[in-house]
């Protein structure tokens, strides 16, 4: 009997301590979504009209807030559009699977919210049930639009094969084994098109780069990443192309331990992160694509069912970041290839594939770099 | 050519079994006990993020282990509570301590650590045995955490077989009521299992931190404790045999990097050398049919029942 009840007094006293640890959890939480979203409804209500309601918009990405990476990215572009207009945001992040999407995206659905951009390009079909289930909401997704697209909704596209080919020039130009790979993540065209655009960009100044690349089915999985980069070291490549999240920091690792190895990580200028193995970052400029897309939305610019392709032109910070203290690798006369060859591609001197050209494995060690005009 | 390969190959795989290595020896001395850790996952998850945090401020890789280990120890003592004080079901509670440990690590990363990496790896070369052919590159070429996880083996070993610990484990971990005759202290014993036990694990999940830059990213771990189950199973509970497990898991994970290189694997489909470990891990759980579970494992004892 005493036994017995020495045993509920723990239960009672365990049962009160995950209480509290499950709300200081929850606080956490709880306040870091409301740093992006309240911070800007309230300044807007003061700014509002008294009698009008702030719009309410929404973020749905993978990644988080401060991953300096994809996430990232798409917060501060949804912050900015937020700050600029009135509106309420509220981000969720850290959504990896297409299930988490729908589950959130139908929660926001649910309490009217008049805009909302799920950030990942595997999730068009979860896009598009919410956008018939919830029809007062405009549903906007990363991804290139299908035929016959409903109206509440809209489509974005920074054609990241144009940056990535950018990388990959910086890349030809600085490999010192004519070697460059990539590890990526998924294997997808909106993903696929990236490295094989870099292949291509190398091949566009250096005849003589082979390419090779692993797909690691995870953007997390930082062991993976180091033991595919070091599996692509082996075979002697000197430039690696980062298309993931975290797992970016097994390449990170994997360069530290050999000699002359860089890493190019995507999304964000990551030169803070590792100096010493980072060459250069290659940029889609997703905060001025999240902001200009939020805008049009909210402003009512937005065709039904329109697809907003971005371009390198659209995006000022497109391309590849500074090389920093890195530019030595290239030197001047590279660093002012790079930049000549962004302008080409600006100007449509150069032509990079679209996705359905270069979306598929193998395709960036095929196609004629003089056929596209290098 | 072909050698180098080979090289590369079995050098990826230790460095890829070490972390599993670390949860299936500290597994395994908790199943032994009774005791079903389902909360391997986890536990690894907090032992990573305690090594990620300590090892980033305080660019100390010695400070980010002794973190993880800390951390091993109260998750050993939090899951002590739960299931040997309170009996809980050991099954859903372990997946429950996994969950909350992922949600948990998630938030605290993200508010505390970010996406801060150390400035350092823990790569260690031994000076001359390095540059053996061959074995220096796959044994002596790798993290501290890998040179220590083989040590790891052998005194796991002697523990569970040449100790009066590793005795009275076993006996209550088969007859705990026995045991309890002779005078062992089931639960006391139980508990100390199952601290010295999340203490390897976390090191496991300290050694992911270690191996790559020293960053913390949600889900960091990726399933690896999951797979360490699989790894005890096979390995029947004897630590030298999981150390050979977890290497075959490890080679297994590695060859889709290497397999261009390999002809007679250059044309089989990606997915499905990313599908071998986890094929492997059902074959264990078939092998599993098999094995003979310690007895009472994941049975709740209470002091004086039958």
């Amino acid at each position: 009997m005493k036994d017995s009840t020495g045993t509920y007094a723990w239960r009672l006293l365990l049962a009160a301590l995950a209480v509290v640890a499950v709300l200081a959890i929850a606080a956490c939480g709880d306040d870091n979504k409301d740093s992006s979203g309240d911070a800007a409804s309230t300044d807007d209500t003061s700014t509002a009209a008294a009698d009008e309601t702030p719009k309410k918009i929404g973020l749905l990405t993978t990644g988080t807030q401060n991953d300096k990476n994809w996430g990232e990215a798409f917060t501060i572009g949804a912050k900015a559009a937020a700050d600029a207009s009135g509106a309420k945001l509220t981000v969720v992040d850290n959504l990896n699977e297409p299930p988490q999407y729908a589950q959130q995206g139908a929660s926001l659905g649910q309490e009217g919210y008049d805009m909302v951009l799920m950030a990942l390009g595997t999730i068009q079909e979860v896009q598009l049930k919410l956008a018939k289930q919830f029809p007062d909401t405009l549903w906007c997704g990363y991804g290139i639009a299908p035929d016959n697209a409903p109206e509440n909704t809209c489509f974005v596209d920074a054609l990241q094969e144009q940056a990535a080919f950018l990388g990959g020039v910086a890349a030809g130009l600085a490999t010192k084994t004519n070697v460059i790979g990539a590890v990526n993540g998924f294997e997808f065209p909106q993903l696929t098109r990236q490295p094989e655009a870099y292949a291509l960009g190398a091949r566009c100044v250096n005849p003589d780069v082979t390419f090779v690349q692993k797909y690691i089915n995870s953007w997390t999985d930082a062991a993976l990443g180091k033991a595919a980069a070091k599996g692509l070291i082996s075979q002697k490549a000197d430039v690696l192309l980062a298309p993931l999240t975290t797992a970016t920091n097994g390449l990170i690792a994997a360069a530290r331990e050999s000699d002359g190895v860089w890493v190019m990580p995507e999304y964000f200028d990551s030169n803070d992160t590792a100096k010493e193995v980072i060459l250069t970052s290659v940029l889609f400029d997703l905060q001025t694509l999240a902001e200009d897309v939020y805008t049009k939305g909210l402003n009512g610019d937005l065709k039904p069912g329109e697809m907003l392709p971005y371009t390198l032109a659209e995006l000022p910070d497109g391309g590849v970041a500074p090389f920093y203290e890195d530019e030595a690798v290239l030197g001047a006369d590279g660093v002012a290839k790079v930049d000549e060859i962004k302008q080409k591609i600006i100007d449509g001197d150069i032509k990079v594939p679209s996705t359905d050209e270069i979306g598929t494995v193998g395709t960036g060690s095929k196609i004629d770099p003089a056929s596209i005009g290098c | 050519m072909s050698g180098g390969v080979f090289t590369t190959l079995f050098a990826l795989g230790v460095a890829l079994a070490a972390p599993l290595l670390w949860a299936a020896l500290g597994e395994l001395i908790i199943e032994q006990s009774g005791v079903l850790n389902i909360g391997i996952e986890g536990v690894m998850l907090i032992g990573a993020f305690g090594c990620a945090y300590a090892y980033v401020r305080s660019g100390s890789m010695v400070a980010g282990i002794a973190t993880a280990m800390g951390c091993g120890a109260a998750c050993g003592l939090v899951l002590a509570l739960l299931y040997v004080r309170l009996g809980a079901d050991q099954i859903v509670t372990g997946i429950l301590f996994s969950v909350i440990a992922l949600a948990g690590t998630t938030v605290l990363a993200d508010r505390l650590l970010g996406t801060d990496v150390a400035e350092k790896t823990g790569q260690l070369d031994i000076p001359g045995l390095s540059e053996i052919p061959f074995f220096g590159t796959v044994l002596f070429s790798q993290d501290p955490l890998v040179y220590a996880a083989i040590v790891a083996v052998p005194l796991v070993s002697y523990l569970m077989s040449g100790t009066w610990f590793g005795l009275y484990v076993r006996a209550i971990g088969a007859r705990p009521r026995a045991g309890e005759t002779a005078g062992i202290g089931v639960r006391a014993l139980r508990t100390w299992a199952l601290v010295i036990g999340c203490v390897l694990t976390a090191i496991g999940g300290a050694s992911l931190v270690v191996a790559t830059s020293g960053g913390f990213s949600p889900n960091l771990t990726a399933g690896r404790g999951f797979i360490a189950l699989a790894v005890v199973v096979l390995a029947r509970w004897k630590p030298l045999w999981a150390a050979a497990a977890a290497l075959l898991f490890g080679v297994a994970q590695a060859l889709q990097f290497v397999a261009d290189e390999l002809g007679f694997l250059a044309h089989v489909p990606s997915d499905v050398l990313l599908m071998l470990p986890y094929l492997l891990t059902v074959v264990a759980v078939v092998f599993a049919a098999g094995s003979r579970y310690p007895a009472a494992c994941g049975v709740p004892y209470r002091p004086g029942s039958a």
